[in-house]
Formats: structure tokens, sequence, C-alpha cells
């Protein structure tokens, strides 16, 4: 293993500019706690210039802890860093442009209504006597450009005609023209095709000759093994592994990564699990749901699986593998779908919410502040929000009563354990977990016959997870179909009857729970797993 | 490939929408009352409608920042009423029209300061505004005009064949304002304020300064309105200013100014408003009431969001099918090839 | 993404399961109201009266009345530029029916307010259908109706004679006009409507958070219809109380209406903390809260106009100190 950093000498001996590679992004001993929990743990992580530097490790290992102490976003309880040598204080996201910290974030701040030029030199324009200087745009934004290597784009053109990868490319050379030493990639490929990681990466290849340090954060180990030089591996916010990329291994990397859980299985082990009780099949064994050769525009290539009835079937893959697409497509709320998908038996069109709740689904969607809850109402209009009593004559369909009303979203609430004392209160005002509980137990008093749903604990704590398990669980075992979109490995494997493994639109593995381990899971989701096994029956 | 043909024929379609829906308006009148189109008829409706277009300059402004505006109508009759107040009382042409300005520019620099930095609604503001400044301009002379007259105002409807300086103050004013659209600071951030605060204001723009500067653009814009209305009318009057906003707001929407912000024109919204004008002076030519005006008005409205809605639509839907055909059939995306 | 929508403070929490500050809170304009109350009664002699009040009640219900529908539209995060232009021409059609075509009071009225019903229909689904923006689709109709009111005025009034109009103005049961009365029991099924419906609860769920209702399976187009269906109702009812209340149409009718409803559900809506706003019951108290200070006004010689500059004047600072309280909330 690599010595670390801190080993050598303390750090006044160790002056950056004597070292034979000087680092770019030098942070030393940084510690951060959040309550009682250490998200990190004296960790050092170091990048030398003209070096793409990958940092991974699972979610909740500490990496966006430490790209956000980086970006300005926190500021470490311990610990040091150094940008060229400099040692630097970050307090807010300007201060980190200034230090010379670029980052590049998932969601692109490009405004799609101006140009190429426009958006990179937004807020620092030149004027002459208060107009424009469109040639110094231009030389902003042709420079920024040819540091990737890009000089056939016309700046000139609108934001919104490119592709995603040309945006992308866009972003980054957007954050270059503010000449950071130290450039920070957060999943960069995530929602990139193979052909547009090929172009990006090329981009960056290019990049790394101009001397810049550049942080590669990702999940995707096929790709950090292609472009990067060193890689630094978190698990449970401490530093368990900085390699060079050359000989290392796929296999290495995982094992880094998971630690000695990789090789747990977890149903043997775990005799408190009931065990796969719930898988019913339906009169003449069909399955409940069945889904075939879906497409989802371009995200989704291929992909079919069933779910028998009261099995709960776990949808895993890396971030843009096409899960969460299939999840959508299923609740009717994706574009461009194609494919079949029957219920016991028949076909069905999902068209839209609407249409899939017709037919007995329900969904739970990922991102609940922005379309799951509502914010301003209290618990019980949230939990039957999902239950009114549909008509034509809407205006005078009478809702239940305020008691009844109570006493209905009472028993699915009680349920999920949310306690009676904030049913008043706005769901704005209560804890992510809390507001969780309440999207589940609006579809609970719904009654379906298949749950889809995404990322159903996510920014969730533990006392409020354990709980959602329980009643996914129960829901299960009353022989509701359920499709659990995840990204945590633990999650699958412990919940899941089996679990189907999506890699760049196609189902890379269908894992069984019982006989898995995190790692065989886990390389599943880098695509190298066993060929698509999903046959129907 | 029929499809990019069909596709360019629809964009085409698309960006000729306005010359082609006035030319069609004139075609109508003229031939329903042959008398109407002379060679003084172009310039009359644009010399008779200049607080209108000058009023859609600014409006363009303040939808494209995503900000709507309802204020206008009530502040060009107080203004003109101001300025009837001062002119009387102390027989400065000039005095008046400096205080005139500076209450346009001072109301705009709060509204904008509401809107900007407290968060308020732009339709809240600006709807006390239009209250508020629509009482004051009554109250100053009741509904009685102050007769103001100056050489100033002779000079701007004296011309040639009907063609006066108050059309040529029009167009600079309109070149003017598609000017800072595009080129200058003003116009960009205006946009990206409009398209989103959020990613604006990550960005560095300075999103309070220049909401307050778009109010206060459409200060300046009411201003120069208010000039051309007393040199219109010769005289300052109460109900100047009634309905403009109105107009205005319609205006900018034929010339393709969506609220949601970002992009817009100030050429298509003048052009937006001369097809008002066409419409209003052809209607009246028939003899027909200002109720006809808003029936047609607010139908044309309708129908030209509709129409560009469907467009759209359509638009979108042709270059998916081109995007599947030349997928198929393209060499790989030059334009990002490293070296 | 829309900048400076026009939003109520918040849609309300419905009154079940609200806790007690909240309910205090929400009452907070109703606390305001009779603050002013008091002190115009004490500052002018014949506020107070019985007939005055009797007065400010006729005064307020064509208002009042159209507000119900605003505040729902209002509710689900848009608005009706179009309701007075909607109240002038199905006044104009039932008046016009009814006089010049010697059609019975009864069914001219019906037939006016299906028209303002059909009106508000159209916005509804130019709206749903076409993805364009309330403000600008109302604004629309706002021109086309009113157009379409005057050009069948055509520059002259109509008188109306029959009793079924003037019956609103005149007949008083427990002294009270029965416009008044009839404005009381529609904000009644307004309440209902609105808190004990499924169409009323979708109203609350589409204004809380659009995509999440329409996650949960609801049918949000069509409820939106049916809300700007519901306002062109009201504005048809309106209409005929406005016919009665006048007696005679005149070109003038509706001018700025809905600009007071707005106000009235911008004046209810705003609290003195944050509570439970957005309930039509404050919409009737920021009814009757203009009501009373434009009376005031009349009863103290101030002409019109400034009246109206004051009500202006008067929103700002309302607005400002909601803006700056608010701001004190955690």
């Amino acid at each position: 293993m690599t010595p670390r950093a801190s080993d050598l000498s303390t750090l006044e001996v160790a002056r950056p500019s004597e070292l034979a590679n000087p680092a770019r992004l030098s942070m030393l001993g940084i510690s951060k706690r959040f309550g009682g929990t250490p998200a990190l743990d004296n960790v050092d992580f170091e990048v030398a210039a003209g070096e793409i530097h990958a940092l991974v490790g699972q979610n909740g290992a500490g990496k966006s802890t430490l790209m956000k102490i980086v970006a300005g976003d926190y500021t470490p309880d311990s610990g040091v860093v150094m940008i060229d040598g400099n040692t630097v204080e970050i307090r807010n996201p300007r201060q980190g442009l200034d230090a010379g910290v670029g980052i590049v974030y998932q969601e692109l701040s490009l405004l799609p209504n101006m140009t190429i030029a426009e958006n990179i030199s937004l807020g620092r324009e030149e004027t002459r006597l208060g107009v424009v200087a469109r040639d110094a745009a231009r030389k902003m934004a042709e420079k920024a450009l040819a540091l990737l290597g890009i000089d056939r784009l016309d700046i000139n053109t609108r934001i919104g005609r490119l592709s995603l990868a040309q945006q992308q490319i866009v972003e980054i050379a957007k954050v270059m023209s503010y000449g950071p030493r130290v450039l920070v990639l957060d999943e960069p490929t995530a929602a990139l095709s193979l052909d547009d990681t090929r172009k990006l990466f090329s981009a960056l290849r290019h990049l790394r000759e101009s001397g810049v340090g550049i942080v590669f954060v990702s999940h995707r180990y096929g790709e950090v093994l292609e472009i990067c030089d060193r890689c630094t591996v978190l698990r449970n916010g401490k530093v368990v592994g900085r390699e060079t990329v050359a000989g290392l291994t796929l296999e290495r990397l995982v094992e880094l990564t998971l630690g000695e859980l990789a090789h747990r299985s977890y149903h043997a082990a775990d005799p408190a699990r009931p065990g796969s009780t719930g898988a019913k099949e339906g009169p003449g064994g069909t399955p409940l749901l069945r889904v075939e050769h879906l497409s989802v525009g371009n995200t989704v290539v291929d992909i079919s699986f069933h779910v028998d009835r009261g099995e709960m079937v776990g949808l895993c893959g890396l971030l843009g593998s096409g899960q969460s697409e299939v999840a959508r497509a299923l609740y009717g709320d994706a574009p461009e779908v194609r494919g079949t998908v029957a219920l016991d038996g028949q076909v069905v069109r999902l068209s839209s919410p609407r249409a899939a709740a017709a037919h007995g689904i329900a969904f739970i969607t990922e991102n609940r502040r922005d379309e799951g809850i509502f914010p301003d109402l209290a618990v019980v209009p949230n939990v039957t929000a999902a239950s009114l009593r549909e008509s034509w004559l809407a205006p005078l369909v009478p809702l239940l009563s305020p008691r009844q009303e109570r006493a209905r979203s009472r028993k699915v609430t009680d349920q999920v354990g949310v306690p009676r004392a904030v049913e008043g209160r706005r769901l704005r005002l209560l804890s992510g977990g809390t507001q969780q509980k309440v999207v589940v137990a609006r579809w609970l008093a719904k009654g379906s016959r298949l749950l889809v749903c995404i990322e159903p604990t996510r920014g969730v704590d533990i006392g409020a997870r354990a709980d959602i398990y329980g009643q996914l669980r129960d829901l299960a075992d009353k022989g509701t179909g359920i499709v659990i979109v995840t990204t945590d490995i633990e999650e699958a494997l412990v919940l899941c009857d089996r679990v189907v493994v999506c890699f760049a639109g196609h189902v890379s593995a269908v894992v069984d729970p019982r006989e898995a381990t995190e790692e065989s899971l886990f390389l599943a989701m880098q695509g190298l797993g066993q060929g698509s096994d999903e046959n129907g029956r | 490939m029929t499809g990019t043909r069909v596709l360019r024929a629809v964009r085409l379609l698309e960006r000729s929408f306005l010359v082609l829906v006035t030319g069609a308006l004139v075609i109508l009148f003229w031939r329903l009352s042959p008398g109407w189109l002379n060679s003084q008829t172009v310039p009359f409706i644009i010399a008779q409608n200049a607080p209108l277009e000058v009023l859609a300059v600014g409006m363009t402004f303040s939808m494209i920042s995503s900000n709507i505006d309802l204020s206008p109508g009530s502040m060009l009759s107080l203004a003109a009423m101001v300025t009837g107040l001062v002119v009387e009382s102390t027989g400065s042409l000039w005095l008046g029209l400096l205080t005139a300005l500076g209450l346009t520019l001072s109301v705009g620099v709060v509204s904008g300061y509401l809107v900007g930095r407290l968060q308020i609604s732009a339709i809240i503001v600006t709807l006390a505004t239009y209250i508020w400044a629509a009482g004051l301009a009554t109250a100053i002379n009741g509904a009685n005009a102050i007769p103001i007259t100056g050489s100033m105002f002779k000079y701007l409807n004296d011309g040639v064949d009907g063609w006066t300086w108050t059309i040529l103050v029009v167009v600079v004013f309109v070149v003017a304002g598609q000017f800072l659209l595009h080129s200058t600071k003003f116009g960009y951030y205006g946009r990206a304020i409009g398209r989103s605060g959020e990613f604006a204001r990550r960005t560095g723009v300075p999103v309070v300064r220049y909401t307050v500067y778009v109010f206060a653009f459409m200060g300046l814009a009411i201003w120069l309105a208010t000039v051309l209305s007393i040199s219109q009318l010769g005289a300052a009057q109460s109900s100047a200013g009634v309905g403009l906003e109105l107009d205005a707001i319609v205006a900018v929407v034929i010339g393709g100014t969506r609220l949601t912000g970002g992009e817009g024109s100030v050429l298509r919204s003048g052009l937006g408003a001369v097809v008002l004008a066409v419409l209003s002076n052809g209607l009246s030519s028939l003899g027909l009431s200002d109720a006809y005006y808003d029936l047609w008005e607010g139908l044309a409205l309708i129908a030209v969001l509709v129409v560009s809605v469907l467009l759209q639509r359509l638009v979108v839907r042709l270059e998916a099918r081109r995007q599947v055909e030349h997928k198929r059939t393209s060499a790989p995306d030059l334009a990002l090839q490293a070296a | 993404m829309a900048v400076n929508s026009p939003t109520l403070v918040g849609p309300g929490a419905p009154r079940l399961g609200t806790t007690t500050t909240e309910q205090a809170a929400r009452f907070g304009i109703v606390l305001i109201a009779m603050v002013i109350f008091a002190v115009f009664a004490l500052t002018s002699g014949p506020f107070a009266t019985v007939s005055n009040m009797r007065n400010i009640l006729e005064q307020v219900a064509v208002i009042g009345v159209v507000s119900i529908g605003e505040t729902a539209v209002m509710l689900t995060g848009g608005i009706d530029l179009s309701v007075g232009s909607n109240v002038l021409l199905s006044s104009v059609i039932m008046a016009n029916l009814n006089v010049n075509h010697g059609w019975p009071a009864g069914l001219a009225i019906v037939v006016g307010i299906l028209a303002a019903l059909l009106v508000g229909l159209i916005n509804g689904v130019v709206s749903t259908a076409f993805g364009i923006e309330p403000i600008i689709v109302t604004l629309g109709t706002l021109l086309a109706a009113g157009g379409l009111g005057q050009i069948w005025l055509n520059n002259s009034w109509i008188t109306l004679h029959s009793s079924v109009f003037s019956d609103v103005a005149t007949v008083m049961p427990l002294g009270i006009p029965l416009m008044a009365w009839i404005m009381v029991v529609l904000y009644a099924l307004g309440a209902v409507l609105l808190y004990r419906t499924t169409l009323g609860r979708t109203v609350y769920l589409i204004g809380g958070n659009r995509s999440g209702a329409r996650l949960a399976a609801l049918a949000v187009n069509r409820r939106l219809v049916a809300v700007y269906a519901l306002s062109g109702l009201l504005a048809g009812v309106a209409g005929y109380l406005d016919a009665g209340q006048l007696g005679i149409i005149s070109q003038n009718d509706g001018t700025g209406l809905q600009f007071s409803a707005i106000l009235a559900v911008l004046v209810g809506g705003l609290s003195v903390k944050t509570g439970g706003i957005g309930r039509v019951e404050k919409t009737l108290v920021g009814t009757l809260i203009a009501g009373m200070i434009a009376n005031y006004f009349v009863l103290q010689g101030v002409a019109e106009p400034y009246e109206q500059a004051a009500i202006g004047f008067v929103i700002l600072v309302a607005v400002l100190t909601d803006h700056v309280l608010r701001r004190r909330e955690p």
C-alpha cells in the first residue's frame, strides 16, 4: 500500500514545493462529524498536477462530504486544505473558485436559450462603452474549449441545440475558463452513452495536458480503470486504498470498496429474515408483472423481467443505467416507451400516471420534495391525496368527514410509524424520514397490486429506514408485488427476493440474494454480470 | 429528405408569421373598405399608435425577465397629468417633462426593488401601481384635460407625407431596444434572470440590480410614451393610458415572447404592436367601435398563441423524426472529436 | 421556474388538523377587520349605522361573489383576469334577452349565467390543452368577452324592469338585501366545495405541488378546467346581481372587477403570521375590508380618485408588512 502522506513526516517538514510532483490539491487529516456520526475520519487526499485521480467509494462512504468541503459547502472539523502548497480556507463556493477549485456538478448550470459563448462568459462579460465585447467572449470560449481539445464546435450555437455530451463539455469548459488548478467532476458520465463517454474522455485527456489536477468522482469502475491515473478508495469515512490504476484490477477495487463485506452473504447468515415467503404465482402461473423488451428513450435499450405476486424485486444499477426510467415507464411517466408490459397476463398501455393507477400500480418517487409531498398541507391530507373518491361529478363528491379521514389516515400512519403528535403539522416542517413515511403511507392507504418505488429510503435516517423496510415487507407478504429501484447494494440484498441488475440499458444479471455476495452484485452493476438470465417462464 | 424540407418550411412559417399576419390584415381591410389604404395610411397608423409601440419595447424586457408589468397605462396617465400640472404652474415644459421622468423612473426603481430584493410577486406590485397611479391621475384634474403646447410637439407631428418625426423616434427606440437586448449586459442578464433566477444567481449575475434596471427601463419607456401621447393629443388627459398595458402585453405576446421568459425580440414586439395598430385602424375605418377592436384583439391573442403552440409541437415532432433518420445515416459527431 | 407568478402566501391547510397556533394566526385578518371597523366607527358618525352596513353589504356583493371563483383559481396557482368582462357579458345577455326579446327573466338569467360558464370553460380548456399561462389566456378572454358585451350593448344602455332583477336589492329578509344573502350562501357553498369535496381538495393539492398532484394520479387538467369554469359561472351569477342592483346595464359595468377580486383575495390571504392562508372565508373578510375602506372614503367625502389612490397604497403597505412579518418566521 502506498504510504500515506501524513506518514512521511509532519507538515512543517514536507514542503510541497520540494516534492517531486507538487500536488495541486492536498487535503490532509480531514475529519468531519455530523451529530454523532463521523462522515470523514482523518482523510488524506492528494491530487497531483496533470493527473486524473479517481475518488471512489459506496454511497455514504464520505465522497460527497469530502467534495463538499472542497467546494466550500462544509468546513472540516479538523485538517487542512492546500492548493498548490498554499493553505486555503474555503467557506463558500465563490471562495472555492477564487482559491482555484472548479466543480462540475451533475446538474448543469447552463442557460439553454443562450449561446455557448454567452454562457461561458456569463457574469464576466467585457464591455466597451456598455456594449458586450463579443470577440472577447468568443476568445474566452474558444480558449476554454481548446483546453478540452475541441476546436470545431460553433460557439454561437445555443445550448438548447446541443446534445447532452456537448453540453457537459461546455459546462466543463465554462468552469475551466475561471482558471482553476483543481477540477472536480461529480459523476460526469452518469447520463452519457458509451459513445459520449468516449468523447468526454478524450476531452479530459486533453485537459490533463494543461496541468490541472482532475478529481474524478464516479461509481463506474470500468471507466475509472480506463481514464484515471490514480485512485483513492473511501470506506466508512476512511481512506482504505490509494492505488495507481496501472496494474489495478476491478476485483481489487471492489474488494477495497466493500471490505470484508465483499464476501458476506446476507440471507444465509440472517435467520431473522423471513425468507421468500411472498412469491406466489397467479392462476396458471402468470406473474403479476411481466416486462418484455422495454425500451425508454435513449437510456433503456432492452430490459425484460417479471415480478410475481408478493415478490420484492430490486432494480439495481449505477446512475444512468436505466432502472429509474424503467420504473417511471411502469407508472406512465416516461416518454417514448416501447415494448410490452403485462399485468396478470393482460397487456396494458400505461400512458399516464392516472392510467397506471387505474391498473392498480402505485409509485413512490425519489424526489419527494418536488414530486412527492404537498409541503403546505398537513399529514392527513397528504396521506389521503391518492385515495380521493373520483368521479366526473367531482364538485359534488363529498370527502370523508374530518374524523373519518383522520381515522383512515391514522390506520396507515400508525403502521408506518408517523407519530400522531405531528399529524396536524405541515409536511414542510417535518424531517425527511417522516416525510418519506407519509408518502409511503399514502400509497399504503390506496391499496395496489404493484408498488414501484425509486430510492425509497434516500435521505432517510436509520430508524425511519427500518420502519419503511418493515412496511414494504408487510405489503409484499399480503400479496402486493413490489419493484424497488435502488443503488444501495445492502438495501437490495437485504430487502429483495430477487435483484435485476441493469447496466447501460440492458439487464446485466439477475441475482438471487440468498446466493449472492455484495461483490457479485457490485460487479454485475459494473457490467460484469452473468448476462441477461431473465427469461420468462 | 422530405422530413427536412417540411421542417424548414414550418420553421420559415414560424418566423415570418407576424409579417404574414400583418400583410393579411392589410389586404383584408383594403378589400373591405377600398378607400382605406393610401400612401398616408401606413405612416398614420404607426404614428397614431406610437405610445403603444414604445411601451411594447419596455414590456418586452419585463416579460423576458419573467416579470409582468400592469402599471404602464396608469403611469402614463399620471405622468401626463403631472407634466400638465407642472407646466400649468411653472410655465416650463422642460421642467414638466423632467418631473415626469423623475416620477416614472423612481416608481420603476422602487417596483424593481420590491420584486427583485423582497421577492414580492410582480403582479401584486404592479397591480398596486396600476390602482394608485390611475387614482392619482384622475385626482389631479378630474376628467378634464390640461392643454399642453410646445414647439417640440409641433416638430414631432411634422413630417413629409405623413411620415412624421414621431415615427423616427419610435423606430430609433425599437432599434435601440433590440440592440440593448442582444448586445449589452442589460439584455444578457435580463434573459438569464428570466430563464432561471437561480442559475443566474449562481453564475454571478447581480439579479437584484438588473431586475431594478428592467423596471427602470420600463419607466423610461413610459416617459417616452407620455411625451408622444401629449404630443398626439396636444394635452394631458387622465384617460390617455387606459388599457395600454394590456395592449402592450398582447403586442409582446403576439410578437412571440412568452411569460416564461428568457427569449424574445424587441423587433417582433414592435411588429406585434403594428399588427394591433392595423387592426385598430382598420376596424375604425369600417365604422366599427372600440368594442370590436377589443373583441378581435382578444381573439387574435388566443389564436396566435394556439397556432404558435401547435407549430412548435409540429416542429418538435418533425425534428425528432429527422434525428432518427439522421442517426441511421450520419457520420460521427466531428465537432466533438478532439485532436 | 415560474418566477414572480402570483401565488397566494401558501395554499392553506384545511381546517383539519392544524395546530392551535396556526389556527390563532389564521384569524389575524379577522382581527385586522375588527380594528378597521372600530377605527372607522369612531372617526365617522354615519359609518356604524345599520343602513350604512346594509349599504356596504350591497356594494360588496358583486365583488364578493366573483372573488369566490378567483380564490379557487388563485389557489391552483393561476389567475383569472376575465371576470370583469364576464360579468358584463352575462348581464348584457340577460338584459338583452329579457328586455329586447321578451324572454322571461328567469330563463334570460340562466342563459346569461351559462354564457359566463362557457367563457370560463374556454379559459380552462385553452390553458390546459395548449399549456398557455392562464394570465395570458384570461387576458384574451377579458378582451374578447368585454368586446362582445360592448358590441351587443351597442353604445347605449338597457333598463331592466322585471322584479326578478330588482328583487336582489329591494327584497330584504331580516333587513339585509337579498344579494348579500346570496353572496353569503355562495361563500358557504364555496367553503363546502373547497374543504369537503374532491374537487376542492384537488385544488389545494394542485396548488401545493403540481407534479405531486399528477403523480398522485389526480386528473389535474380536468380539475383545472372545472375551476376556471366555476369562476366563470360565479361571474355569471355576479352579473345577475350587478344587473339587479343597478337596474340598468351600461358600458362600464364590470370594468376593473377582476382587480378588485384579486385584491380581496390578496388582502384576505395576507395574514399577520402564515397560518392556514388561502381559505375562502378569508376572501370574504378581505372583501368586507375593501368595502369598508371604500365606504369610509365616500362618507368622509374623499373624492373617488383619491380613494382609489389610497387603496393602491394600502395594498403596497399591506404586502410589505406581510413580507416583513413573514421574514421573522423560523
